[in-house]
């Protein structure tokens, strides 16, 4: 009987540490995507503005990270009334979300989710945003924003949660909500200086280093095998899960590179690399919602949709008069969006293509309706208050010098030495 | 002492420094340019926006040379720039006033030589 107990604990004790590794190596793979974050960004701008961009995914980390330790986790995670919860630091005690991981090991994948989400922002606000107000703004969505998303979608007692709203790794709450914040933070802080002529037209600013911008995707794109992948927070009795998981994420990135490869060829006539860096992280975005509850061919129809219509937001985003120079709305925001709707549409479970069935594709929009307009919002408020308060848009002369020089003193590529 | 400005191709480059090594005028700087001819610079679209006006991409060579070895720079370096298409860039050719070799202060047709 006792030689029975004993092995019951050892087991118990081999799945905690089992999908602890896990769960450690994942978190890793998420929190070095900043990486691909920067350097993506820093080749999409003009070299005068290089070192800003690296300073913004910084501050991205720093005040995002401690921020989402301070009071982050406990909004998100702590005991939560279906809307928000309340608590310091990291919530001890059972989550209700049956973890076989300890809650700062759960915290420190979570981080990677919210400084992810507040990466986007960087993009969108790039080459024209003071770097002080930016800082308050990364605490206010780390500390607040994010996890209020998390909290619904995520906690066991949110309303989304409890509606059955499926987003498995974070199409709403994390790129749905990166990508609107960057929507409104891009509309408030209005284009950068010649990017649109006096009669209207749209002049193309070029990015000042493509292999950077592809190092960036390419560090992305093998960071979200731990961003969907580890997900799943355990892999004891999920290893199946895994395998569906990565196959499907892998799959709806490649048929969105393939998406617009083809789009901008037979558009252009040329092949755009930098769109299909986009269209490859588009994939991405919309398969994290619904990678646990699609096929692989259904995963290959979303990347498809994905890559699609990213070519498009891009250039209607750009005929709004919205200045995104890296395309973080076209590819978080509308493709945060159409992801999570498409597991209400290829679900196996209960999708609107397999079963004929729409309450889940209607709680899917409400639910990324709801987190869209809620960024968008309250980062547009954010953005006036600041803008009223501290100022949130460099000087001309910083903008036209360069900000790295200007701002930061140093230039990230030197000559004469 | 004439100064050579030749803008040609990048890819000319090497040929053309071979070609003056062999013709005993192997001093030389060069830059990397930008630059249109006639044809106003091309276009290409980036991101759905069609960019206008772009430069090509050229370098220019800079030879100091006596005035009884200018034809011959000018002729290696016509024998290796030219392809017979737009594009294949220009020369000038100017007057120089004085060369200073700054290890020994020599001056005139001397430091060049």
């Amino acid at each position: 009987m006792n030689e029975t107990a004993s092995l019951a604990a050892q087991q118990v004790e081999l799945t905690h540490a089992i999908d602890s590794v896990w769960v450690a190596l994942c978190a890793a793979l998420i929190f070095q995507m900043e990486g691909g974050f920067a350097l993506l960004e820093a080749g999409f701008v003009r070299s005068k503005n290089a070192v800003s961009i690296i300073a913004k995914v910084m501050i991205d980390i720093l005040f995002g990270g401690i921020a989402f330790f301070v009071v982050g986790f406990g909004i998100a995670y702590g005991k939560s009334n279906g809307w928000w919860a309340f608590d310091l630091g990291i919530t001890d005690g059972d989550l209700g979300l049956g973890l076989t991981v300890s809650n700062r090991l759960f915290w420190f994948i979570q981080m990677g989710f919210a400084v992810a989400a507040i990466s986007i922002v960087s993009g969108g606000v790039a080459e024209r945003m003071k770097m002080w107000s930016y800082a308050v703004f990364v605490t206010i969505f780390c500390a607040f924003m994010y996890p209020l998303a998390a909290n619904w979608v995520w906690n066991p007692n949110g309303w989304l949660a409890l509606r059955g709203f499926n987003d498995f790794a974070g199409s709403a709450a994390v790129h749905a909500m990166g990508g609107f914040a960057a929507l409104a933070g891009a509309i408030v802080l209005g284009p950068r200086l010649g990017k649109y002529n006096e009669d209207g037209s749209i002049n193309a600013i070029p990015g000042h280093n493509l292999t950077l911008s592809a190092v960036g995707a390419f560090i992305l794109w093998f960071g979200w095998f731990g961003f969907n992948p580890g997900s799943t927070l355990g892999a004891v009795g999920k290893w199946e899960l895994i395998g569906t998981v990565a196959t499907n994420t892998f799959l709806a990135s490649a048929m969105g590179g393939i998406a617009t490869i083809c789009y901008t060829f037979l558009r252009y006539k040329k092949v755009d690399i930098t769109m299909v860096i986009n269209g490859v992280l588009a994939g991405l975005v919309a398969i994290t919602a619904g990678c646990n509850v699609v096929s692989p061919t259904s995963a290959l129809f979303i990347g498809l949709i994905a890559g699609t219509i990213v070519d498009m937001a891009v250039v209607i985003v750009d005929k709004m008069k919205i200045d995104d120079p890296v395309g973080a709305i076209a590819v978080h925001g509308v493709n945060g969006f159409f992801g999570t709707v498409a597991v209400g549409l290829f679900s196996e479970k209960n999708g609107l293509f397999f079963t004929g069935e729409s309450a889940q594709v209607v709680t899917q929009l409400i639910g990324v309706s709801v987190i869209s307009i809620f960024s968008f919002v309250l980062t547009f408020g954010i953005f006036h208050v600041l803008k009223r308060t501290m100022g949130i848009r460099l000087s001309h002369k910083a903008e036209s010098a360069g900000i790295d020089a200007v701002e930061f003193g140093v230039e990230a590529y030197t000559t004469f030495e | 002492m004439k100064k050579v400005e030749a803008i040609v191709k990048p890819s000319k480059l090497k040929a053309i420094q071979k070609g003056l090594i062999e013709a005993n005028i192997p001093c030389m700087t060069v830059i990397p340019v930008k630059g249109a001819g006639l044809q106003q610079g091309y276009s290409e679209i980036y991101r759905g926006t069609e960019k206008s006006m772009i430069l090509l991409p050229k370098v220019m060579i800079i030879c100091v040379v006596s005035d009884e070895n200018l034809e011959k720079c000018l002729d290696v370096i016509l024998d290796n720039a030219s392809e017979g298409n737009v594009g294949d860039g220009k020369i000038f050719v100017y007057d120089v006033q004085d060369a200073i070799r700054i290890r020994t202060k020599t001056r005139g047709i001397e430091a060049i030589r």
